[in-house]
């Protein structure tokens, strides 16, 4: 059926009309076709009621998915507290996303910007206190004191005395960087890190940081560009050097010991240093600690250290420290060349046989370099 | 006669709107809610039209609010909230519907005569509830543009840019799908 020309054009413009979308004159068409035809009136009825039936299908419904809620809402961005401006800014999103720029910068600005501008480190023992730059960059400190806490991202204050409460890192301005263990309990100073109790590893690193320094209750040890691992409690310091040289002193100053690549010195309250060869310590004579140490770890571990080291000998206050060196074929040479020093108190002529004071079960084992002396979990390995 | 709404109506409506959409951006969370409340089921018809699946639809219309909320700052015009969220709207559909592989060039054409006339045969009796089954003779955007044109009375200036379509095309999609409605049913 072909319908008249008017017919066709009028039911083109229905839904148009019915939307609403029709000009002035084609309303005044429409509605002249629309007075003078029934059949297209009808036609119109049929597409009403179509939009009708669509309107009140869509109208009757329900939602199907929970209803929109908005995140829990923080005390921070209750509504009128806040200025508009800052409003923004108070969403968890953007906290979060502001944590984690702080959290990558500020140890790039100090890495990037203040080193290479010349902040030169302070000379030791001038501890300043307030004058150094610390930062956090890892991990969460709280303070011993109040219970405050010092995420990452933030200074840790010089003369404060922490708690690690995870793995945490702090690096100075000046480049040393230090890893703490958990429970590991510390303060910093301009130029230092003193290590109340716990397990650390530092990374020391080019000209600027020789004045860094690590002080333990027993012993005071004096960087040269270096990375080492230390194991410190109230009674006793086992210092790992794993690269560079290093100088430990007891707290007295009464002792001093020199450490090359891969040895170990155990520091107990006043003693002397001793030095230990690397492969003395095996990871089966030395299980992780848990920290904080306590006293009597160090007098059983302090005590079995020292006699397998050196059964015959204790050498009295105030003497040079024994250096019992590593058998040649275990200790694994080092990449980079380690500076000749005075070997003062190297072997006494008198012990030629120290070297064979090795327990048998640390030459059976198949692979004893491979083991670090300080064997703690998540700390590195030496290179 | 059905006729567009009077204009103090719109106005009034576009002035409560707005209203809540300028407390919501001086950070008035009461606001939002309220502006996400009043879109809710619209925002889920229009995903539903979309696809035309029930069950498809759920996380598609979550995500829309998630990202309105995220995203609310970067509302230019306060005015035009509601294009905005279609958008979100639309911009979310067309994502979800690459990543089901779904085939675009199907989703967007314009509905065809042929694919209706198959269907001819059985007319549909026009109930309340046959609803959904005439509008799943459309194309999915065609759907949409009905839903939006004739129930949701969007004008077409508004439309069109939502849809990344002509002003047009819109219309003439949209008139045109109302009549092979209207077929379907004789």
């Amino acid at each position: 059926m072909t319908l008249p020309r008017p017919c066709q054009e009028f039911r083109a413009m229905i839904p148009d009309r019915l939307s609403g979308d029709l000009s002035l004159a084609q309303n005044e068409l429409f509605e002249a076709h629309q007075q003078r035809c029934p059949e297209c009136r009808s036609e119109v009825e049929k597409y009403q009621k179509l939009l009708g039936a669509m309107r009140s299908h869509f109208g009757g419904l329900k939602p199907v998915t929970p209803r929109p809620r908005l995140p829990v809402e923080t005390p921070a961005s209750a509504e009128s507290s806040i200025p508009t401006w800052l409003a923004p800014w108070l969403t968890p999103f953007r906290l979060v996303g502001a944590t984690i720029v702080v959290a990558v910068l500020l140890p790039l600005f100090v890495r990037l910007v203040l080193l290479p501008i010349g902040y030169s480190p302070i000379p030791a023992r001038d501890v300043r206190e307030g004058a150094a730059m610390v930062a956090l960059t890892a991990g969460t400190l709280r303070e011993t004191s109040g219970g405050a806490t010092v995420s990452s991202g933030l200074l840790v204050q010089t003369g404060t005395s922490y708690l690690a409460q995870e793995d945490a890192q702090i690096v100075f301005a000046f480049g040393p960087a230090v890893t703490l263990q958990p429970a590991s309990r510390f303060s910093v100073s301009s130029n230092a890190v003193h290590l109340e109790a716990g397990v650390i590893h530092c990374l020391v690193r080019g000209a600027a940081a020789t004045g860094f320094r690590v002080v333990t209750p027993t012993a005071v040890l004096a960087v040269r560009g270096t990375e080492f691992n230390v194991v410190a409690g109230p009674d006793g310091t086992l210092v790992r050097l794993l690269a560079g040289r290093l100088q430990v002193d007891t707290v007295s100053g009464a002792a001093r010991a020199d450490l090359a690549p891969g040895q170990s010195v155990l520091v107990l309250r006043n003693e002397p240093p001793v030095v230990l060869p690397t492969v003395r310590l095996g990871s089966s004579e030395l299980d992780a600690p848990t920290v904080p140490v306590d006293a009597s770890f160090w007098r059983k571990q302090g005590e079995r250290w020292r006699k397998a080291a050196e059964p015959s000998l204790r050498p009295a206050m105030a003497s040079p420290p024994i250096v019992l060196p590593a058998p040649a074929p275990i200790v694994k040479p080092r990449p980079e060349p380690v500076e000749p020093r005075p070997q003062q108190g190297s072997i006494p002529p008198a012990l030629p046989d120290l070297t064979t004071i090795e327990p048998p079960a640390v030459t059976s084992d198949p692979q004893p370099v491979a083991t670090p002396a300080i064997h703690v979990d998540g700390f590195p390995k030496a290179p | 006669m059905t006729q567009a709404p009077s204009v103090p109506a719109v106005a009034a409506r576009d002035n409560d709107e707005l209203e809540l959409v300028l407390q919501a951006r001086a950070g008035r969370r009461a606001s939002l809610e309220a502006l996400f409340a009043k879109y809710h089921l619209r925002i889920e018809i229009f995903v539903r039209n979309f696809f035309h699946a029930r069950g498809e639809c759920e996380d598609v219309t979550q995500e829309v609010f998630v990202q309105a909320y995220l995203h609310f700052g970067e509302l230019r015009d306060p005015a035009k909230f509601r294009s905005w969220l279609y958008r979100i709207a639309w911009r979310a559909c067309l994502h979800e519907s690459r990543k089901r592989k779904m085939d675009m060039e199907k989703l967007m054409q314009a509905s065809q005569e042929a694919a209706l006339s198959r269907e001819a045969s059985e007319p549909v009796s026009l109930t309340e509830s046959s609803v959904p089954e005439l509008m799943a003779r459309l194309s999915p955007v065609d759907r949409l543009i009905v839903w939006l044109r004739y129930v949701d009375d969007v004008p077409y200036p508004e439309i069109a840019p939502l849809l990344d379509l002509s002003e047009q095309a819109v219309r003439q999609r949209s008139c045109r799908a109302l009549g092979l409605l209207r077929e379907v049913l004789s």
